[in-house]
Formats: structure tokens, sequence, C-alpha cells
């Protein structure tokens, strides 16, 4: 089971805008998990991520991250684990899928995020959101989509907020 | 803001180039809060059923 050592996001100014931060653990492993507004308001930034997710991106649309926190604080970002500390149980990506999906909760009710935008760096990840995000938690999020411009790596999950109008038909 | 050259630049880089690319930022970012002592925090809270 994952425990959250995390009770609070913490939130820290990021550019012009603030991101925020949750930590989690899972077996040994602890992890960092990191939410970035989106830039809405550089007319060319905004136009190349619209393009690449293709819808145009309200405010409230974040980017999500997670990597192992040893990682996080040695700068070595992504690094797999060393070899004798991988685990290969279905039951360790499952509890992270658990994790990812409660965080992410936890996180459109505190900020009511309108989308959240997530890229999968390698085959594996991709595996693995595919089967995370075949149940998303429907309550949350209404629609996942891949997004054209990532090579078919990046996903599009909008939430509820995105367009309230279809609120009511996606809880069915 | 971003200029049309670091805009060209991200477009130039792998997925995972620019996932590291942001994870470094990301964390200049937290650090420099820490150290300036303005991270905030904000209760997690889970949503109420019904």
């Amino acid at each position: 089971m994952p425990t959250y050592l995390s009770k609070s996001f913490l939130e820290f100014p990021h550019g012009a805008l603030t991101a925020h931060r949750f930590d989690f653990r899972i077996e040994q492993h602890d992890f960092v998990m990191l939410f970035s507004e989106v830039i809405v308001n550089d007319p060319d930034y905004h136009a190349y991520r619209s393009e690449e997710v293709g819808f145009k991106i309200p405010p409230a649309c974040y980017d999500v991250k997670f990597d192992r926190l040893e990682n996080f604080n040695s700068g070595n970002f992504y690094a797999p684990p060393p070899a004798e500390l991988r685990s290969r149980k279905r039951r360790f990506a499952d509890e992270l899928a658990e994790a990812l999906e409660t965080i992410i909760t936890l996180h459109h009710n505190a900020y009511r995020a309108r989308a959240y935008f997530a890229i999968a760096e390698t085959e594996k990840l991709k595996r693995f959101y595919d089967r995370f995000l075949q149940h998303p938690p429907r309550d949350v999020i209404y629609e996942v989509n891949t997004a054209p411009g990532e090579g078919g790596r990046g996903y599009v999950l909008k939430t509820r907020y995105f367009n309230p109008e279809k609120n009511d038909s996606c809880r069915a | 803001m971003y200029s049309k050259h670091d805009i060209s630049t991200l477009k130039k880089m792998t997925v995972a180039e620019r996932k590291a690319e942001a994870m470094r930022q990301l964390k200049e970012s937290f650090d420099l809060a820490e150290r300036s002592g303005t991270v905030r925090s904000r209760e997690a809270k889970e949503a109420k059923a019904g």
C-alpha cells in the first residue's frame, strides 16, 4: 500500500506561476510528484503547447511529473534505481498507479485543475500509463486522450472542470 | 516569456530531454523557494462523498 508522506501540497514559485509538490513512498522507494501550471499568457509558448495537445489550453491546466526522490535530490532525473532495488512485481505497478490516482484526485480537489498533461519517455512507462488509464477515476477524469504532438507518448487527462456542461454526462 | 529561440530549442529536444529539463527547472525553483522561505502549503483533502 502506498504511504503518503505529504499531508499538504507544497506550493512554490516557478517562473510567474506556482508549482506544487507531493511526496509518497512505495515499498522502500520514495517518490516526488510535481504539478506545474501551463503558461497561457505567453502567446508563442501557448500556441506551441496548444498545438501539441490539439486544443487551446485554458488556464488551470497542469503538467504532471513524478520521479524517485533520490533522482530529484541528486539532479540525476529519471535514472533507474540500482538493479538490486528494482521491483518487477505487478503489485508495485498497481500501488504506483493507486498513488498517482490518489494524488491527482487530491490535487484536482484542491486546485480545480481543468486538465493534466503527462509524457511517457520510455516504452515501459507508456505501457504503465496505457494500463493505468484504461480505468481512470471517472469522478475526476472524464476524458483521456493521447497528445498528437508527442509522438503518441503524451497524455491529456481532462477533468470535470474542463468543460462544466459535460459534467453530468461524464458522471453517468 | 519564452523567446522563439527557446521554443525552437524545445521542439528539437527528445521527450526524455524535455522532461529532464522541466524537472531541472522545477528543482531549481523548489530549492530557491526553500532557501528564501517562500514555500507554502495547501491541505490535501479527499472530496466528500455524495
